[in-house]
């Protein structure tokens, strides 16, 4: 994930570019990319939620041959009970979404304060508060996500809870060392001179200036917590049945791939969408964000453009 | 170096500690009672289950309890099934070969697709192989692997026929499986090799050693790889928990008899030993696996067993 | 400098090097004409910018494919510039050695300095591991560096900087070669320890009777080691010297304000200021079609907008490119009344 970029950009804003070491050509690509994405996610957006509007059928109604052909009728075929794949492509999505993002945000709802906390406080309570993270990073994320659908039983409250744990270490350890870097800036020990608790240096000195960091990962994470949440859904722990999903309906078509390609192919294709966009849009605010909206001119960074390489990276940085 | 691992494994310890007290609480925070669970259909009476009970150690004290069961851990004992009442360690270790093999296919996929794609690329930013690449290895990272391994099966195995989709008949068995769960792997491996690489060959020391009339493939080998590699091999070791856990679904969509197949079964039965076995088991190798490459990367670069951040 | 003596070592000729950059096409280097004899040292003098790394890099070979390098570059005999990669790895480091700017970054971090040192002695001198082991202990001792053998085995950040650049230095003149290149060899060092590293630099040279093109924006530090100096501005050599002359007489204005520039700071501690001159170098993607120095000159005028200068014998022994060179200071009648 961009994470690469966000962390050494902040650790590091002033690289020295080396004179003889310049890499000609080739800046501001991955820019007119992330731009592009920002407006695309927004399409999509708008299409789910208009999924009401926009879908030829209901997404649980029957309404031609099982395992249909794409045809002008049916754009994307019909499912292996002859359901609209489109319509329920487009519902389904609205129900991966939504899942993403308030796992996303429950997630950061944790592990934002925490990482900050600890890193603001250090000392023991810090350190032992992340080695309690670390042992959940212990478990590779689904894992983790699995344990939670094992104490909870299935359901679409369950894959949000999964997710939401599953991620929130990681959002902890991200700010846990950006918070780190920023303690011993003098401004915010000058707040601290004049008087300041820690809740308002916090809010006001601190969360303002890793917030840029922050926003990169939340988009990101989007990426990876739908890729979780559909793939929760794939298992069959998450949605019952006839409602849409994508990772359900993914798992829905695997069984008919060698007759009817068609019924996984809308669902997977959108997934893919969205973890691209989430990677390109994420990448871009990393450039953006974290390297003074781009007036500093890095061609050399610019050009290692690391689109999408997951949280792992981020925690891997975050480490060091 | 041998303080540095000394270090590392001590550090290890209280992670390993804290991951079975998580697995441990698994339990605990399962809504209703064990014993009810076991005895689910057999129509118990109050005896039979306060009998139980006392047999599973349920009525001891929580902290008596994880004590318990830290002791039985270190045995190497991992409770008994509740479906089938065999030894939890010896489902693991029937199952187990599968994942491996699954696993390890998969990074030799990841590694060899990952290495030479991210040295082309990386050697030559700009290039037409490098824009390839990058597109592929965007995508690559995008494509849920689930529905890639549809996708490779609808192609290989459908259309032409070449490869088989399903089970474990001969060696050609695997690599469907491989494929799909190394390639976006691989994808992570191209991108950040790529991008290091092209750090690398920005730093001076990189010029310097050119001027002492070095070859590229020598300049590749001797020094870019082996500063780019650092910050990769880190993230492989990250990745390889990635794997484990791909190989939940991949095992279930190629009908492969491993642990993730294994871990979606015990969960839809409630076989709570089991999800504990198997759950606790793969972080226990994931920390393991993490800890080589960490050794590794002190190998590989004298500053990080010093405790230097770059 | 027409003085007759042995034949070149180095010659270049009207060494142009040109970046595409965003902006158009950057013209680093600019017609750079320098002779290098056997033995001597060389001092290379110019702001920051002014395109000394750039002819370095362009004499080594060194510069990114895209970068456009024209003119020649004579070496022993043959042009450098149209040699074929192969060819120019075996000169680089066996025939011509380079002293790297920023000693911190000039050793690969990850590798041993033994690892470092041996390359060369065994790409080019076909020792073995183990004689070149032994080989790389004793240049180690040669550049000062305590307890050579056992050193091999650390690494680059187990020295200050002072002694990695020792180390480099060591690296570069490993095989002996007749030519080193030194780049700033001390910008990036403690005060404390400049000096003794460019007294190393100086005496290994002479000892070994290796010639020496020392670059710096420094005028002090390339004028008490070079026998001769070239100015450079701009990419360009705008005057060439014997190294006591140019210092007691300078003739070209931006040699003369350079030389002002030092002695106005000359109370304050050495590394205070960089010496300054008022205005800025022009901008190398958009080069005036005149005098490069025009508009920070005191003596320009207004044919010096519009006709180049070119480096033209001004006495026997000095070239300068400039229409009104700043006339001799104690002009003896015999050189007046050439
Ligand atoms: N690879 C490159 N690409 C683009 N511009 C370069 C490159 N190398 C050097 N330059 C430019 O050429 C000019 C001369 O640089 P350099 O030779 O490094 O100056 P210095 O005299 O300080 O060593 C500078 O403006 C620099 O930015
Ligand atoms: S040519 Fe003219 S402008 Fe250039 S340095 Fe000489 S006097 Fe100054
Ligand atoms: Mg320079």
């Amino acid at each position: 994930m961009v994470a690469v970029t966000v962390v050494e950009g902040v650790a590091a804003p002033a690289t020295v570019e080396a004179p003889t070491g310049g890499q000609p050509g080739r800046t501001g690509g991955g820019d007119r990319f992330g731009l592009i994405a920002c407006a695309v996610g927004v399409l999509l957006v708008l299409v789910l939620l208009l999924a009401p509007v926009l879908a030829p059928s209901d997404p649980t109604s029957i309404v031609g041959d099982a395992r249909g052909h794409p045809s002008a009728a049916h754009w994307f075929g019909l499912d292996a009970l002859g359901r609209d794949v489109l319509s329920r492509t487009l519902y389904g999505g609205r129900e991966t979404l939504v899942i993403a993002l308030l796992s996303t945000f429950f997630a950061a709802l944790v592990g934002v304060p925490l990482g900050m906390l600890a890193g603001y406080v250090g000392r023991w309570p810090g350190g032992v508060t992340m080695r309690v993270m670390d042992v959940f990073l212990a478990f590779p994320g689904l894992l983790l996500a699995l344990v939670i659908v094992t104490i909870r039983g299935p359901g679409t409250t369950t894959v949000v809870a999964a997710v939401a744990v599953s991620f929130a270490p990681v959002f902890a350890r991200v700010l846990y060392g950006a918070t780190q870097r920023v303690r011993n800036q003098e401004y915010v020990a000058a707040a601290r001179v004049v008087g300041c608790g820690p809740a308002r240096i916090l809010a006001r000195h601190v969360f303002p200036v890793i917030l840029p960091e922050l926003i990169v990962v939340l988009s990101s994470a989007i990426g990876w917590t739908t890729l979780l949440s559909a793939t929760l859904n794939f298992l069959g722990f998450g949605v019952r049945p006839p409602a849409p999903e994508w990772g359900a309906d993914l798992a829905a078509g695997l069984s008919h791939i060698s007759q009817a390609w068609w019924i996984s192919t809308a669902p997977g294709v959108a997934v893919t969408l969205v973890i691209l966009l989430a990677n390109l849009v994420g990448d871009h605010l990393g450039g953006r964000l974290t390297r003074g909206g781009g007036r500093r001119r890095r061609p050399a960074r610019r050009d290692t453009g690391d689109a999408g390489v997951p949280v792992a990276e981020a925690v891997a940085k975050a480490k060091e | 170096m041998l303080a540095y691992a000394l270090r590392r494994i001590v550090v290890s310890v209280p992670l390993l500690v804290g991951v079975s007290l998580l697995v441990f609480l698994i339990l605990r925070l399962i809504p209703g009672d064990p014993a009810q669970i076991l005895l689910f259909g057999a129509n118990p009476t109050p005896d039979m289950v306060a009998e139980l009970r006392h047999q599973l150690g349920l009525d001891q004290s929580a902290p008596a309890q994880y004590w318990l069961y830290a002791q039985r851990l270190v045995r190497g004992d991992l409770g008994y099934s509740y479906v089938t009442n065999s030894p939890v360690m010896s489902e693991i270790a029937a199952r187990l070969p599968y994942t491996i093999e699954l696993a390890l296919a998969a990074l030799g996929v990841a590694l060899v697709l990952g290495f030479v794609t991210g040295i082309l690329a990386g050697m030559w930013p700009g290039s037409v192989i490098d824009r390839i690449a990058t597109v592929v290895s965007v995508l690559g990272l995008a494509v849920p692997y689930f529905w890639l391994a549809q996708l490779l099966v609808l192609i290989f195995a459908v259309r032409l026929g070449w490869l088989p989709a399903l089970g474990l008949g001969g060696p050609t068995a695997i690599v469907l499986p491989a494929l799909s769960l190394g390639l976006g792997f691989a994808a992570i491996i191209t991108r950040l090799l790529r991008s290091s690489l092209i750090e690398v060959y920005q730093q001076p020391y990189l010029l310097v050693a050119r001027a002492k009339g070095m070859a590229p493939s020598r300049l590749l080998v001797r020094h870019a790889l082996r500063n780019a590699v650092g910050s990769v091999v880190t993230v492989i070791g990250l990745q390889i928990g990635n794997l484990f856990a791909g190989a939940v679904a991949i095992e279930i969509i190629f009908g492969r008899p491993g642990l993730g197949q294994y871990l979606v079964s015990s969960i839809q039965q409630k076989d709570i030993p089991a999800i504990q076995g198997v759950v606790l088991f793969v972080a226990v190798v994931y920390i393991g696996v993490n800890l080589l490459v960490d050794l590794a990367h002190g190998v590989l670069d004298p500053r990080v067993r010093l405790g230097w951040s770059r | 400098m027409s003085a007759a003596g042995p034949d070149p070592l180095l010659e270049l000729r009207d060494l142009r090097v040109r970046f595409a950059v965003p902006g158009g096409t950057l013209s680093a280097v600019n017609g750079v004409d320098l002779v290098v004899r056997p033995g001597e040292a060389v001092g290379v003098v110019g702001e920051s910018g002014s395109g000394k790394s750039a002819t370095c890099l362009a004499i080594l070979g060194l510069h990114p494919r895209t970068a456009q390098v024209s003119g020649s570059v004579v070496f022993q005999g043959r042009d450098l510039l149209t040699l074929s990669d192969r060819a120019m790895r075996s000169v680089r480091g066996r025939e011509i050695g380079l002293v790297y700017q920023d000693p911190m970054a000039a050793l690969n971090p990850v590798r041993s300095i033994g690892a470092q040192l041996r390359e060369p002695l065994m790409l080019h001198q076909g020792m073995t591991r183990r004689q070149a082991n032994e080989r790389a202990a004793e240049l180690l001792a040669q550049v000062g560096i305590y307890n050579p053998a056992r050193q091999l085995a650390a690494h680059p950040h187990e020295f200050s900087g002072g002694m990695r650049q020792r180390i480099v230095i060591a690296m570069a003149v490993a095989c002996r070669p007749p030519l080193l290149l030194a780049d700033e060899p001390t910008t990036a060092l403690d005060v404390s320890v400049q000096a003794q590293v460019l007294d190393l630099l100086a005496e290994l040279t002479r000892d070994l009777g290796i010639a020496l093109v020392l670059i710096s924006h420094d005028l002090s530090v390339v004028s008490s080691v070079a026998d001769r100096v070239a100015v450079m501005y701009a990419g360009q050599v705008v005057e060439r010297s014997p190294a006591i002359s140019l210092f007691e007489d300078p003739r070209h204005p931006y040699t003369a304000a350079l030389l002002d520039s030092i002695s106005e700071v000359d109370d304050l501690p050495p590394d205070a200021l960089l010496p300054t001159i008022p205005g800025s170098p022009p901008d190398l993607r958009a080069l005036p079609a005149g005098c490069p120095f025009a508009p920070r000159c005191p003596r320009a005028q207004e044919h010096c907008v519009r006709e180049p200068p070119s480096l033209t014998p001004d006495l026997s022994d000095r070239d300068v490119a400039c229409w009104h060179p700043v006339p001799a200071r104690n002009a003896s009648p015999l050189k007046v009344a050439r």
